[in-house]
This record gives structure tokens, sequence and C-alpha cells, in this order.
């Protein structure tokens, strides 16, 4: 049995050890990473329990009176009795119900689409740098091609072949945002597929398919965790853009970009409210979750100066 | 408790003199001690040896001297004289004076500026800081280049720091710290990135300079045999406190503190194995206690003569292309491995020594089917374990497994160390999952680490520990060849003895062959069997370790056992004669047919290489 000294460099070694817990203690440091992420959290929030929060369900035409149409924020329905905080559109619809709503639909096209592109391009982009030759080259210049098109311009042609709907909103930014995603896994993986614990592992006999999934991929995660963030908000903004455009969700269920477009006919006559407040809506949000993303960027970077 | 540095009687007054020098780094909650209470002063022409492990503070020490701390998250208390004036007072402005020309750093790789040819960089400090004009800057240049020998001078003004090997760029950090002729000269760590005969020269040309410019030198490195070379006295730092200064002779031969103590008895000696057959552990002294260790400091047996060989490395050679040229054409090959052919019987260490660029690594990634392309035969024990015929890697990888360099990096930091031992036994035996924890725990046992250890992650481990667990897990399959490929070349000193020793106690209990890569020669004379010299992609030499060390019979294999730095004052060596030789580059140009290998019987077992005198390949 060998014979252990003690090691001079022991105690310290182990005074490091919560990683999680300083990585959040360390996001929590910056007051605008907090307020993002608080804001966030609201609007979350909002959504999800929009239907408890608002007192009209502004999908269902049946709930919706033609006369409380074009109603000022504050002015009270004949109907209901309710003041409309923020108003109604031509419709008669509560801008307030309206926006918690269209958030809704936003929050979860963004997130779906993003996780998905995430899911396919991570996956591409890493098999990738992990397997190189002539797959990496396919799977890359399928990037560069993807890349080199204006991404609006891509969506707008994959909804103009598909028509209209949620799924084909979701559908058409997977498609113009998994590129993306591949290229950064791409650029994460060759530099963790070159270091040495990949390399123990084959010689350790562990199968390809496990080195990359159990030993590549979490190793990845932090950049990618970066890029998915900002890229909810690309979504969003991409979502309400191809709305505001006529081609994204029906107009029976108005996201925030189709909210704006509807109120934007009325801008100047003066009603504002339809189209100010969604677009604020719009706005905060995308705003929070990019600060979210630019704090977490500087968390998970090795390199941070704090 | 500090020490503060007697005063030699001959010097009156000291260059720098440093006192209760604390040095603090922010943290979360308030400042953190990185360096304690250090104090000691470095005469005119003296060169002061600051000796440590990592995390000693010794170049915190360095850089709180020369101000290059970032104020606003260091904090420097103490006094710290340059020459009678006080440093810690002084204006950015007035300090950037004295630095550079009062005072000047290099540092472990040479800072040079890459977009800028050395000439520029050289000029520009000489005009800033000696006012000279662009001719005479140019002059000077030439002269500084001369100065730390740098063959043909005025040609190489024009060259970008990436034409020139580590070793010159080194050479050419010197000559711009030297450009203002500064008093006192800190080399942080100046050699720790060179190879060993280059090494050898930068030490050389620095105690020459020293004579030449009458400077005083404040020598950082964690290197003993450095420190013997070169330091008039030492100071010894651990884990930000001074344990002891004294002259370096002193220190060598009278240690008083149990961690110098112990430092010193961890420091594999070339030479120090003269007369013995085999390989032997080192006697350890505990750090804490300064008393030594009760370990089974015994020789480790030889290899059953006779038997059958494990390993059979048979013409083995690896080329990689070099393309280049419009259209990417090859344009040469570079020849990292030529005409190698060695074997391994079992329970033996057979190793692989040379310097960077040796092919010695690629050998052993060869054996390992980490490589491709390979020509010749690798055979393990009856099966083929490299190139397109080899046995599966699920076969192989329970006869043969490897200990890589870092232990930072050959750890997934996302496993769990438990985890970490239980996967190759999970993949490859079948066993029940009450048996794999039972196994974990006997592996972790066997390294020296405690059980519970395994529900840590790897980063709340510290090198050598790291290399522990690494070892572990190369031995879970139960190989009978295990791969070193610089296993200890990044441990600290007092670690790696630690760690050799416990290599050298598998092998005694499982009969383990080991083929151990290392640059080090005074670690190879410790733990080999057989050693094997490489050079320029050949084995050059190779025969029993005691044959091969005691009567050197390659040129190369003279000129590193003459590089390795000695750590022993007493027999520093005298002026060795300072060349310019670079390490050569086994890149050919395309068709290059290499001369046949013929090796030469000089002594039972023990193999030279015979060149023909007309081969291109040696000098």
């Amino acid at each position: 049995m060998p014979v252990d000294l003690v090691d001079p460099f022991a105690n310290e070694a182990e005074e490091t050890a919560r990683p999680m817990r300083d990585l959040i203690r360390s996001y929590f440091r910056s007051p605008i990473g907090t307020f993002g992420l608080v804001l966030m959290v609201l609007i979350v929030l909002a959504a999800v329990f929009a239907p408890f929060l608002s007192f009209q369900n502004p999908y269902d035409l049946l709930q919706l009176d033609i006369l409380d149409g074009q109603l000022k924020p504050g002015e009270t329905s004949a109907a209901y009795g309710y003041p409309y905080m923020l108003g109604t559109d031509d419709q008669g619809r509560d801008m307030f119900s309206a926006i918690l709503y269209g958030l809704r639909i936003s929050l979860g096209v963004g997130i779906l689409s993003a996780t998905t592109a995430a899911l396919i391009g991570a996956t591409l982009g890493l098999v990738a740098a992990y397997h190189g030759g002539r797959l990496e080259s396919i799977i890359m210049r399928l990037v560069d091609f993807q890349l080199s098109f204006p991404t609006i311009l891509v969506a707008l042609m994959i909804l103009a072949v598909m028509g209209k709907g949620i799924g084909n909103v979701i559908l058409a930014l997977v498609l113009v945002e998994w590129a993306t995603f591949a290229r950064t896994a791409r650029g994460v993986g060759l530099v963790e597929s070159r270091k040495d614990y990949i390399e123990a592992s084959h010689v350790l006999g562990v199968p390809s398919w496990r080195i990359l999934l159990r030993h590549l991929l979490p190793n990845c995660i932090p950049p990618l965790i970066v890029i998915a963030t900002v890229q909810v908000a690309r979504a969003i903004s991409l979502e309400a853009t191809l709305s505001f455009l006529g081609v994204g969700v029906p107009i029976t269920e108005p996201s925030l970009g189709l909210l704006i477009s509807n109120g934007y006919q009325y801008m100047f006559s003066g009603m504002y409210w339809m189209s100010v407040f969604p677009g604020l809506a719009l706005l905060v949000t995308i705003v929070a979750i990019n600060l979210v993303g630019d704090r977490l960027r500087d968390v998970l970077n090795p390199r941070k100066d704090t | 408790m500090a020490f503060s540095a007697q005063l030699r009687p001959e010097e009156t007054q000291p260059i720098l003199s440093v006192s209760g020098l604390t040095t603090s780094f922010k943290v979360a909650r308030g400042w953190k001690p990185v360096v304690r209470n250090v104090s000691f002063d470095i005469g005119p022409r003296e060169t002061l040896a600051v000796v440590g492990e990592s995390g000693s503070g010794k170049s915190v020490t360095a850089m709180s001297i020369m101000g290059l701390l970032n104020p606003r998250t260091s904090l420097i208390e103490g006094e710290i004289r340059f020459d009678g004036t006080s440093l810690t007072r002084l204006s950015d402005a007035k300090i950037r004076r004295v630095r550079g020309s009062d005072m000047s750093m290099i540092f472990q790789d040479a800072s040079l500026n890459p977009v800028y040819t050395v000439g520029f960089q050289l000029t520009e400090v000489l005009r800033l800081k000696r006012g000279m004009s662009r001719s005479q800057a140019t002059e000077e240049a030439v002269t500084l280049l001369e100065k730390v020998r740098i063959p043909a001078a005025r040609k190489r003004l024009g060259d970008y720091p990436h034409q020139l090997s580590g070793g010159m760029r080194q050479r050419v950090a010197i000559a711009m710290a030297l450009a203002c002729k500064p008093r006192l000269l800190i080399a942080d760590e100046p050699t720790t990135a060179l190879d060993v005969t280059i090494q050898a020269q930068i030490i050389e040309l620095i105690k020459l300079l020293q004579d030449e410019e009458h400077m005083s030198v404040m020598f950082i490195t964690h290197d003993m045999g450095v420190v013997a070379e070169v330091a008039d006295r030492t100071a010894v730092m651990f884990r930000g406190d001074l344990v002891e200064t004294g002259t370096t002779q002193e220190i060598f031969a009278r240690p008083r503190e149990a961690y110098t103590k112990a430092l010193l008895a961890s420091i594999p000696r070339l030479g120090s194995m003269n007369g013995t057959d085999f390989p032997q552990p080192f006697e350890l002294i505990d750090h804490r206690t300064g008393e030594p260790v009760a370990a089974a400091a015994t020789p480790l047996p030889a290899a059953p003569a006779g038997s059958l060989s494990l390993l059979d490395v048979d013409q083995l050679s690896l080329r990689f292309d070099v393309r280049g040229g419009y259209l990417n054409r090859l344009i040469g090959r570079v020849h990292a491995v030529e005409d190698v052919s060695f074997s391994i019987a079992p329970g033996e260490t057979l190793s692989l020594v040379g310097e960077s660029g040796s092919g010695k690594s690629t050998t052993a990634r060869a054996i390992m089917g980490l490589s491709s392309m390979v020509r010749g035969d690798i055979r393990l024990g009856g099966l083929v374990a490299a190139g397109p015929k080899a046995a599966p890697r699920s076969v192989l990888c329970r006869k043969q497994q490897m200990i890589f360099q870092d232990p930072f990096a050959s750890l997934d930091p996302r496993f769990r160390v438990g985890d970490l031992l239980a996967e190759p036994l999970r993949l490859h035996l079948k066993l029940q999952e009450t048996e794999i924890e039972q196994k974990v725990v006997a592996l972790l046992r066997d390294v020296g680490l405690r059980p519970d250890m395994a529900q840590r992650f790897p980063h709340q481990f510290s090198g050598g520990q790291r290399q522990r667990i690494a070892i572990a897990r190369a031995l879970a399959l139960d190989p009978q060849l295990v791969v070193a490929d610089e296993a200890v070349s990044a441990l600290d000193v007092s670690v790696k003895a630690q760690v050799i020793n416990l290599m050298m106690e598998i092998q005694r209990e499982r009969q383990l062959s080991y083929l151990f890569i290392s640059h080090d020669m005074a670690v190879v004379e410790r733990i080999s069997h057989r050693v094997a010299v490489m050079y320029l992609g050949r084995i050059v030499e190779i025969g029993p370790r005691r044959s091969v060390f005691e009567n050197p019979s390659h040129p190369y294999t003279r000129q590193l056992m003459a590089a390795a730095p000695v750590p022993d004052p007493s027999r520093r060596q005298l002026r060795r004669g300072l060349v310019a030789d670079e390490i050569r580059s086994p890149i050919r140009p395309k068709g290059f047919a290499p001369a046949l290998t013929r090796m030469i019987e000089v002594a039972p077992d023990h193999f030279v290489l015979d060149l023909p005198d007309h081969a291109p390949e040696f000098p």
C-alpha cells in the first residue's frame, strides 16, 4: 500500500467547492442583470397566468363587444362595467388582455423555436466538430449557405409557401435559427474535443456516441445557453415582424406583432394605444431577455474580470 | 514569521530592500493576503533566487516590486526600497520611469508583440527611454542582440517574433530588458517553457550578462536545479510566506525549515542512482514535521529475464504532410517518428526521453491508437495495437491505458470522481452496481485517496490529487501496460516525487509495465529499468538505464545530460561555453529518403544509432 504524504496543495482546492452557487451569486452582483431577470420573470408569470389576470379572453369573439370598440385607456366598458386600463382596439378587444395573451404567443413561439433550433443546431455542430472530415464540411457549408441569406427573407419565403399558422411560424424560425447554434456549437466543440479528457475517454474505450453526449455536450453548454437566450429574443422580434407583415399568426389570435399591425392604421387618427402599448410590451420583453443574456455571457465566461 | 535577510558583510547598500511586504487581492468579501510579511534584500551584483511551488506568491512578490498589479484589485503594504527610494509611495508616472530603466523584468514566455518586428520593438525602447535617434537606436539594437549572442544579429532585426524559436525569443526579451542598462533584472521563470538544452543556454547567458553588466538579478523559479546553478542567495517561499533565506550553499547543505527539507528531498538528482541497477523510490520528508517518511524505498526488481516481451514496436514511422503554396500542394513532411523499434517486458519501465519535436509523444499516441497514418508494427501481447488491422478498442483498452500530462485537462470537469472511475468499469466489465462501488473505493485507496472523495468533482482537488485520480482511472481495467506521457511534468516538485513513488509502488504490486515519457533526465533516472533517447524522430540510444546514464555513448545523450541543471551548488558547473544551437526541425522536403537505421551494440543490450557521416539528418 502506498504511503500518502499530505499534499501541501490539497486544502486550497477543496475551498472552491460550490460552482453553481458561485455562479448564481455572481449573476446577482450586477444590478442591471438582476433587474433584467426580475423583469423577465414578471413577464413570463404574466403570460402564464394571463387567464387569471385579464377579465376577457381576447380570442373568444363572443366575449368581445363591438360597441366597446376604440375606447381610450381608462374608459369603462358599457357591457361589463370594467374599466379598460389600456383601451380597446377596433373590435372592442381589451388591449391589456390582448397584450397578456399576445405575450403568451410571442414567448411560446420564441422559446419553442429557440430550443428546437438549439437542439438541432447544437447536435449538428457538435457532430461536425467531433467527427471532422467530409461530414463536417457538408454540415458547415450548409450553415454558411443558410447564414448567407437574410433571415427575414428566408422566413417570408417559407411562410409564403406553407401558409400562416403558429406551427408554421415556429418551423420557419427553427429553419432560420439552427445555423447560428450549429456554428457556435462547432466552435466550442472543436476547442473541447481537443482537450485531453476526450482523448482519455477514447483510450478508456468509451463509445463515440457516449463521448459525444456524456462528455462533449455537457462541457459545451454554457455558451449555448447564452446564444439560446439571445435567440429567444431574436425569435420573438422575428415573429412580431412576420405577424406585422401579415404572414405570421392568424388574425383571430393576435400576437404582439399583429396587435401592433392592427393598431397601426389608427395611429394617425390619434388612437395611439392600439399599437403603442403592444409595442412597449414587445420592447420591454426583448430588452429584459437581452439583459439576462448579456449577464449570463459575463457570468459564464471563464475569463471574466470580477 | 518573517526572516529579515542578513546582509552580506561586503555589501554596504542593498540595491533592493523589501521589508514587511504584504500583498492582498480583492475577493468577494474583503482582501485575501497572498504574500505575507516578506522581507529580503538584494545587494549589488547579487543574484537572489526566489523559489517556491505554485501558489507560493513568488510571482506576486515580483509583480508587487515592479508595480505591475492593478491597484483596484490588489493592495500592497510594507516597504519596497529601490536604491534608497521608496517605491510604494511613488506616483504611477515616476514608477514607470524606474521600471524599465533601473529595473526590468523578463517573463516565462518572451513578451514580444507579434505584429512588430524585433528591430522595431528594440529601437522603440531605446528611442523612448534613452532618447536615441533612429540610426543610433538601430546600431545599439544590433549591439544588444549580439550581447545576447544571437547569430547574424543585424539580419534578425527584420524578423517577427514568430519567425524565431522559443530560445531566441527569450534572448530578444532579455536584450529588451537590457536596453536601458538596468541595475536590477527580475526574471520570472524565464526558462520554464524552454527545452533543457535551451534552458542551459539561457541560464548561462543570464550569468554571463550579469558579470558584464554589473546587474543584480532576482531569479524566480520553481526548479531547485536552476537555483543551484544561478543563485548567490536563495529565498524559499511557501503559500505566501517566506520560509527561509540564506546563501544557496547553506540552503542546500543545511536547510533549517521542514518545508525546505521536504522540498530538497523530493528533487530528483541526476547521478544519484549511479552504481544501482534498478529503479528506486524517493526517500521523502514530511513538509510539516521535517521527519523522514517511513516509505518502502527498496529498489524495484528487474523484469524476469528471458520473459516474452509485452509490447513490441517494430519499425514504427509516422509522417504528417506539410501543405502550402498555391492550391495547397504537398511541400514536405514532418518525419515525426522515423523507424523506431523497441520492446517492453512485463513489469518493466522503459522511458522515452527527448526534447520537444523528438517524437516521443507521437510514439506514445501511436501505441495508444490515437494516431492514424502509422507505418510499422505495434503488437501488444499478441494483439495488433495500431494501424488498419488493429484489434477493437474494447479489447485493447483492457490491456493498455494512458496517463496524460495535464491532470487539469484529462478529467472531465462535469463528472464526479466516482463516476469517472466507474465509467470504464460499467462499460467493459459485467459487474453489479455494488461491485463497481467496491472497486471504485479500492482504486481510490490504491492511489492514496479517501473513499469519500468519490463524491467530489475534479476541480475540488489539487494537481497532484488529480493525477492520482487519473492513475486510478488508468488502473481501473487492470491493464498490463500504462503509457505515461509526461505524467509528472506539470506537477509541483514535492508532489511530483510522491506521484513517482506511487507509480513505482503500483508497479511493484501489479507487475505493470510502463512506457514513461519525459524530458526530465533526472526523473527518468529514478523510474526506469531501460531508457531510450529520442532525437528528431529516431531512437539514438537505447539500453539499460545504468548503462546509458553511466556511459552515454551518443553525443546527443551526453548533451542532454550535461544540460540538466544539477541541484547542488557545490557542483555548479564551470562555464559551459555559450552555444546558440537550436533544436532542429524534423520537417523534410517531399521525397526525402531517410537513411537506414543501424544500431551498434556498445555494451550488453545497449545500442547506439550509427548514421553514416553523409546522412542528411544529423549534424
